[in-house]
Formats: structure tokens, sequence, C-alpha cells
């Protein structure tokens, strides 16, 4: 017989959390409401003995539509559509400044990275909760996601509200310990600047075209707040990892580089070899890189994902390839996808992608055609070497470089060029210093 | 170099567990087959060395339904007699725990938990927390809508569970006899952790009270033509329970074992104390006079007096007055513009809820991070809306069936298993609801508040089971 009792059979009572209260609130932006491509600031105030639960927080929006422009705009109730993203393709940046020491994240192209997390790190079940929020497609009897139809009249479109929740620092499972620091944090978002980010026409575009138009945007943060005692505090500061004074914690944040691909390339009669510089930062633990393309603006949801490549991707580091041999086939290339979130297991699979949008060298629609659904061509790299640990590869003085192989689309030429997207997912280190300087490194 | 080993490179054995044996018992009620409205008594004894497992316990039943209403269910007369309008009834899409109105546990006949209206908490609990990845094998378990596309259509009987009665009319039917397992969260102590059932002097005694209203439990659907074909009604029924029992696995110790577990917790010596998770539903009628004004409305939850509250849910349910029977009036529904606490003197939260967006986000932040990837629960935006009113049926076919409960969370320390809720204990808890006037109703609506709170389970030196959660 063992002589250990397994923990199941002690029976005993949940400790006390520690000594504290939690309340919700709001942070309202500094101006009542913005235009596109304005900048927004909310301040996060320093709260003495406080810290912020961001990962029951989120962004309240409202935004409103008026004066659109362009063909078939005026009354229309079905043609123009939300993009598959919804109300994250209103923000173009998501910063957080320190009030003391500068940019601790800086989120370019976030609508971009939305795209990529929204179609390749989502579940059917959690796309209900984000239709309501955030206003993405709910799921669909064929599988198919096409953005939620628009009422336009005179055109414009009624105000809608969303409730998002954001990433990067703003999702840490961390609480965010605005008591230790010695300043105010302030949120930036740069909004897109164009309604043409946010809404596009699913019919030909001689029937149905966006070329522009107003938006009105609010802004606050609906945030979770907790306050502890004193002595929580210090129990606080005594059992996290001090070194010297500074306060440090480990997390991820992501960035995404865009290169162009020209319609000639595309439409290359032979097949063509393209390698593309990554440029963006060059981060000591490099964990996954995503790769995809989006069409130019006007033309078929913004954000829809093409695998733009003819039939093979891979990267180079340095002088050595990732891997090895080419990413050739669809399959290969969600597989590889779904190993950058841990998720190659049969009873793990996730994602939007299915076998009906994660069409291999696909091109955006014709001038003539219809949007019938988002595209989600999507594939990944992953650089972690065990399971739940933040440890990749180190890319300090390497260049990063997409490989891929191009020639004309079976289906025919295309006549608008593609952004192809790279997407750094690495590993950073927080740190709060003994005067409570707050700081970020990688 | 790193100083940390990866847990991935390390290689071990588990520790033997203690020596014991697990089988699967059945508890059976003890007053055979039971009506809507009538009570299972299920006895489960002191089993000497024995502990039962309740994550893996349910309550199984089977129920057979007659009908009453238009256009239900039947043979034609023809010869051979033919299946008639055999694809219009439902279930609701909340399943099989929509039959079961009160749970009660009881020990040493002193009462140890107590759910009432536990269809309908059930139902709020669903619709806040579950998600579309278990909807396949729920659907087979408990009868949920198996609903691929979280349209919430319940599962059609005929083609789910097989052919209605031979003496079934237009007018009155009889569905086949269906066997459901319920776990739900609304067993309370039976349904969550480990029941130390053989330091029990007298065991425990569970009674199940089973709903008198058979239309919670069904709806009826327009016939094959679409648009006001054929619609089924249903006006009234009855259900009969049989094979009623609480199935759940028991470990049993050799002696042992059992001496150190004694031993290790102190059993028979002192109180012996773990936690849990309890529910409480607080029904009130939102009137016609509310529904149809705007303004505000402020309610009192009776009995809302809890040491740690860790959050409240509510949602309004369907009179079934309205309808004939072709809504799901087991489903929760959002009927106000914005709502706000006050507990202790405080607002919670400072800032109303007063958008759909803000209902979903703060209903999610009661079980889980609000990140897009990980919330999870059954609204969506075709079917979610705030200011629901409850309106009669029309001519056309439900594709989808509207649902919606506004949650709050009250932890503190959410994210860990420590008691961190909200202190109500000294305090009434009001809800300030506000109305904005909308399409005239003719019924009042059933709002359904429930609270979740931090439970206190203790069996004293005299092995008698007690909770303390105030």
């Amino acid at each position: 017989m063992s002589d250990l009792v397994s923990q199941e059979f002690n029976f005993e009572v949940d400790n006390e959390g520690s000594e504290g209260r939690c309340y919700r609130a709001i942070l309202p932006s500094e101006a009542s409401s913005y235009n596109a491509g304005e900048r927004c600031i909310i301040e996060i105030p320093h709260t003495a003995n406080g810290f912020m639960n961001c990962s029951n927080s989120w962004l309240n929006l409202s935004v409103e539509f008026k004066n659109l422009t362009g063909t078939g705009v005026t009354a229309e109730t079905t043609a123009i559509r939300l993009s598959n993203i919804g109300a994250y393709s209103l923000i173009s940046q998501l910063n957080i400044v320190s009030n003391s020491t500068g940019y601790v994240q800086e989120i370019r192209n976030f609508q971009n990275v939305m795209a990529l997390l929204l179609n390749s790190n989502t579940d059917q079940s959690a796309t209900m909760a984000n239709s309501v929020c955030s206003g993405v497609p709910p799921p669909d009897p064929t599988g198919l996601r096409l953005g939620i139809s628009q009422t336009v009249a005179g055109n414009a479109i009624a105000k809608q509200t969303f409730s998002i929740p954001l990433i990067g620092l703003l999702s840490s499972i961390k609480l965010l310990p605005l008591g230790f620091l010695n300043d105010n944090l302030s949120i930036e978002i740069i909004w897109a600047s164009s309604v043409r980010n946010v809404l596009f026409s699913s019919t030909a575009v001689a029937t149905n075209a966006i070329t522009g138009g107003d938006m009105t945007i609010t802004a606050e943060y609906d945030t979770d707040l907790i306050v502890v005692s004193d002595n929580t505090m210090t129990q606080v500061r005594q059992a996290s990892d001090i070194n010297q004074g500074i306060m440090s914690w480990s997390d991820t944040q992501i960035h995404a580089v865009s290169n162009s691909v020209s319609i000639s390339e595309l439409n290359a009669p032979t097949e063509i070899f393209k390698q593309t510089l990554v440029g963006g930062v060059k981060p000591k633990q490099l964990l996954q890189v995503f790769h995809t393309a989006f069409s130019n603006l006007g033309r078929g949801d913004p954000y829809s994902l093409y695998s733009y490549w003819s039939t093979e991707w891979r990267l180079r580091l340095g002088s050595q390839e990732f891997p090895p041999r080419f990413i050739k086939s669809e399959a290969e290339s969600i597989a590889s996808l779904q190993d950058c979130y841990n998720a190659i297991a049969v009873s793990l699979h996730n994602g939007q992608a299915n076998v009906n949008t994660a069409d291999g060298g696909t091109r955006p629609p014709s001038t003539t055609g219809l949007t019938t659904a988002t595209k989600t061509g999507v594939s990944g790299y992953n650089f972690t070497k065990f399971y739940d640990t933040e440890e990749g590869i180190d890319t300090v003085g390497k260049q990063l470089i997409t490989e891929v192989n191009l020639k004309l689309s079976p289906s025919g030429a295309t006549d608008v060029s593609l952004n192809a997207f790279t997407f750094k997912r690495f590993a950073v280190v927080y740190s709060i210093s003994e005067s409570g300087e707050f700081s970020v490194s990688y | 170099m790193s100083t940390v080993l990866n847990n991935e490179v390390i290689y071990s054995e588990e520790p033997l567990p203690l020596s014991s044996t697990r089988r699967v018992a059945e508890f059976e009620n003890n007053r055979g087959n039971i009506r809507g409205g009538g009570t299972a008594y299920i006895s489960i004894p002191n089993l000497r060395n024995g502990v039962i497992d309740c994550n893996g316990a349910f309550v199984k039943f089977t129920v057979q339904s007659t009908l009453e209403g238009t256009n239900l269910p039947h043979y034609s007369s023809a010869s051979p007699p033919a299946e008639t309008l055999f694809n219009q009834l439902t279930l609701s899409s909340s399943g099989a725990v929509s039959f079961i109105r009160k749970i009660d546990i009881f020990s040493n006949s002193g009462l140890v938990a107590s759910i009432d209206h536990a269809n309908k908490l059930a139902s709020i609990i669903s619709v806040s927390n579950n998600g579309l990845n278990s909807q396949n094998a729920k659907s087979v378990v408990d009868g949920t809508s198996i609903s691929p596309t979280g349209d919430l259509i319940g599962n059609v009987i005929s083609d789910c569970y097989g052919l209605f009665g031979t003496a079934s009319t237009a007018t009155k039917s009889i569905t086949p006899e269906m066997t459901f397992i319920i776990n739900n969260g609304i067993l309370a102590c039976l349904g969550e952790g480990m029941m130390p059932i053989f330091a029990q002097k007298n065991g425990i005694e569970l009674q199940i009270q089973f709903e008198t209203d058979a239309r919670l439990s069904y709806v009826g659907r327009f016939g094959a033509g679409g648009a006001d074909s054929a619609p089924t009604t249903i006006t009234s029924g009855t259900n009969t329970f049989t094979n009623i029992s609480y199935v759940a696995p028991i470990i049993e110790f050799d002696n042992s074992s059992m001496d150190a577990i004694v031993s290790r917790n102190g059993f028979g010596t002192r109180d012996v104390m773990w936690s849990g998770v309890g529910y409480h539903a607080n029904t009130q009628q939102l009137s016609i006079v509310n529904q149809n004004s705007t303004g505000l409305v402020t309610t009192l939850l009776a009995n809302n007096r809890f040491k740690s509250l860790k959050s409240l849910h509510v949602g309004a349910f369907d009179n079934p007055s309205v309808g004939a029977g072709r809504g799901d009036l087991n489903l929760p529904r959002v009927p106000f513009t914005s709502i706000q606490y006050r507990m202790n003197g405080l607002e919670y939260p400072i800032n109303r809820i007063d958008t759909i967006g803000k209902v979903v986000q703060n209903t999610i932040s009661c079980h889980s991070n609000n990140s897009p990837s990980v919330g999870s629960t059954l609204m969506k935006i075709t079917d979610t809306a705030l200011d629901y009113r409850q309106l009669p049926v029309t001519a056309s076919e439900f594709t989808s069936m509207k649902r919606g409960v506004c949650g709050l969370s009250l932890e503190t320390w959410a994210e860990t298993d420590s008691i961190s809720g909200l202190d109500v204990s000294q305090s009434d808890t009001e809800a300030l609801i506000n109305m904005t006037s909308k399409a005239v109703v003719t019924a009042s609506l059933n709002l359904v508040f429930v609270s979740t709170y931090d439970v206190i389970y203790v069996i004293n030196e005299q092995g008698v089971l007690s909770a303390s959660y105030n």
C-alpha cells in the first residue's frame, strides 16, 4: 500500500483570496469622438495598491458611418458588409505607452494581426460570442465565413456598439501591477484611415463599390481593477522574482511586417521563385512565424487571408532553412499552422480554416466576381522547442527571409497586387524598476 | 546555460494510489413511477469505506409525455397507417433538464442543498457558459439541442427518440419513452468533487421534484409546407417518469487505506470541511406594465445573502400562456435596456451594463477570461439582443431561437481556486433594471436571477453533513 493519500481525498477548504476588492471602471478617451485616421488616447491612471485584470477587460466602441460614396451605396441591405474581423478593423495601431519611459507595446497593422488570430486561433464556440461583441460572422451551416450585412439608408449606417477584448499586454494573464508604476500608462489607438478598411462590397464592383465616407468612433476602456491592502502589496513584492530591485515577468508580443507582391509576379507564366527580406525586430526568442497575404482595399473583404504562394513556401533564417524542405500542400500548410498553437493532435485541431476556404494559390475576386466567403489561407512555422515554454530561436543578427514560388493561377490572371504579411510572435520581458519605471525588452 | 530542466524531459513514474476498487452503483427511486409535479426519493446509504466520485455522477430517468393541442404527431386512418406530422415536435433546446423543477439533498433529515427552478437555472448557466464544442455529445446524453451552428432548435422527437404511440391523435399525442442523464451543475455536492459517504451516519437522501407543466419541455413547429402550414400547438400535457436513479462511481478502499484517509482528514474526531459551489435561483414577474413603459424597475433579490457571492446572472423566460407551445419556454432572454445591482450600498458595476456587447463580455468574465479565442457562450449576434419581448407567434417557422443572459462577475481572484467573492451576508441585493417601452405585450415574463456562491460543506464528529454559506 502506498502511504500517499491522493489530493482528491484530502478534504479541505479553499484558501481565502488575498485581501483586496475588485470593481469595474470605465476609463474614458481624451476626446469624445474620433474620425478615421485620428489618434485616440485612453489614460490608465496610476492606482495605489492597484492591479488591472487585463484578461477581464475590454474596449467599448461605437461607430457610425455617414456620407458613404461609391456605387450602389445610397440604400442597400445585403451587399455592404462589415469585414470578417468586425470592429477590430477599426483599429490600425494599438500601442501602450508608459508616460515615464515611452512605448512598451507597439502593434502596427493591428487589423492584419487580428485577421490572423481570429481565423487561426478561434473555434466555432468563440465565434458565437465574438459575433455579438466584435461583429465577426457567426457560425454558418456551410462552414464559410462572410462579414455581417449592413443596412445602408441615405448613404449612412446607424450607430453600432461593440465590446472587444484587446491583445498583447492588455490580454496578459498576469495582472498589470499599476500600483508599482510611478506614472500613468496610456492606450494609444490609431484608427483605420478609411471606411474601406471596415466595409466592403460582396457583389461585383460595377453593382456596389465603396469609394469613401466618414466614420465617427467613440471609445472607452471597460476594465476590472483590483485594489489590495498594503500587507498584500508587500507579499506580492516578496513573492515576485525581483533582481536588484527590478520586478520582471515574461510574456509575448506579435509584430506584422508587410511586403508587396506585384501583379506580374502573381501572373508569372512560368514558375518563379521569390525571396523577400522580412524587416522589423530581431528578437532573442522568436517563437513562431506566420505567413499570408491580404488584398488591396476595394476588392472583397480587406482582411481575407490569401495563401498566395502557388504550391510551396518556407523560411530562411541566416543560412538555415525552416523547414529544410518546402511546405508544399495546403494540408501541410495548415498542419504547420496548427503546430504553432500546439494543436496538432487529432483532438485539438482549431481555427476557422476549412477545405473550402483555405485554398492554396488563391487570388482576390475579379471586378465582376462575387465575394462568397472569407479566405482563410495562412501558414506558420513553430520555433518553440518545448510545449508551453517561451523558448524559441535566437534571431539576433540574422536575416529572416520568406521563400515562395509563384505562377499564374489556373483560374486566370489577377489584376490586383497583394500585400504579403509575415507575423513574428516572440518572447518579451516586462520590467518595473525600483523607482517604478516600466519597460520591455526582447 | 539554462538552469531549468523542462518537464517534457523529466521521466518519472506516478506514485501508486491507495488500494481501492471502483464500481458504478445505481441508487434507485423508492417511489416507483412519478407523474409531473411528483417527487422522487433516492436514498444513498452510508457505504462502508466508500467515497462517491461525484464528478462522474448523474441522475438518470425515462420520461414519456402525453401532449394535448392541435396538429400533433399521429398516425393517419389509411391502411397501413401513415406517420403524420411526425417531425413537428421537438424537445426544448435545453434538453431533459427542462423536466426537473427542484433538487433537494438531505443529510440526517437536515437540508444540505436546495435548488428550486433547477430547469431555468440550468438553462441560464448553459446559455452563459456552454459552447458549440460540447453540443454533439450533450445532445445524446441530456437531450440538449444538437445545434451545430448555434440555432438552438431542439432535437426532433421522432428523429432522435423513436415513434409516437399508436394511440396518438392529432389532438392528443403520446411521445416515445426517452431516457436521459443529467448533471448540469444542479446536483450541488452530489454533482462535483468527492463525497465521503462512509463518514455520514445515515447516508444522504436526494429528492427530485419533476416539472408539472409539460409545455416547458416541448416545442411545436410548422408543417412541411413551411410558413402557416399545419402549425402544431401544445395546450397542455402530462409527463410520466420511470427508472429514476442516481448513478455514481463509488471508490471502495480497503481497511488500511481507509485508515490513512480517516487519519489524514480527522473524520470522527473533528469537523471535516471542504469547498464547493452553490447556486440559488430567485424568480420574479416582469409585469405587463413594466414591459410596456419606460423607466427604472427596482426589485430586491430575496435570500441573496452569501459570504462569498461569485457572480449573478439574470434571464427572462416566456410566459406559457402566449404562443400555444410554439416557442421554447425554457430558454432565457434579456428583456431590459440596462442593468446594475446595488449591494452593500454600492452599485455593481459602477457603470450600467447597457449594450449587448457589454452583456456578453460581462457574462463571459463569470467563467473565463475575455480573450476572443477563449470566451464561450451560446449567445450570438443574430439571436441575442437587449429589450426582448414575447410577442404572439407569427405564421412563420422558427429557424433559430432567441436567447440571452446577463452575468456579472463579483470575484476578486477569479483565476485561482481561492474564496474571493463579494460578501453580501449583511446586505440586501437590489436589481436596478432600465426598461424601454417597445411593442405592447399582453403577458408578463418570468425573470430569474441566479446567484453563484462559495459553499463550505461540513461533516461533524457525529457524521452529519451540513452546508455553510452565509
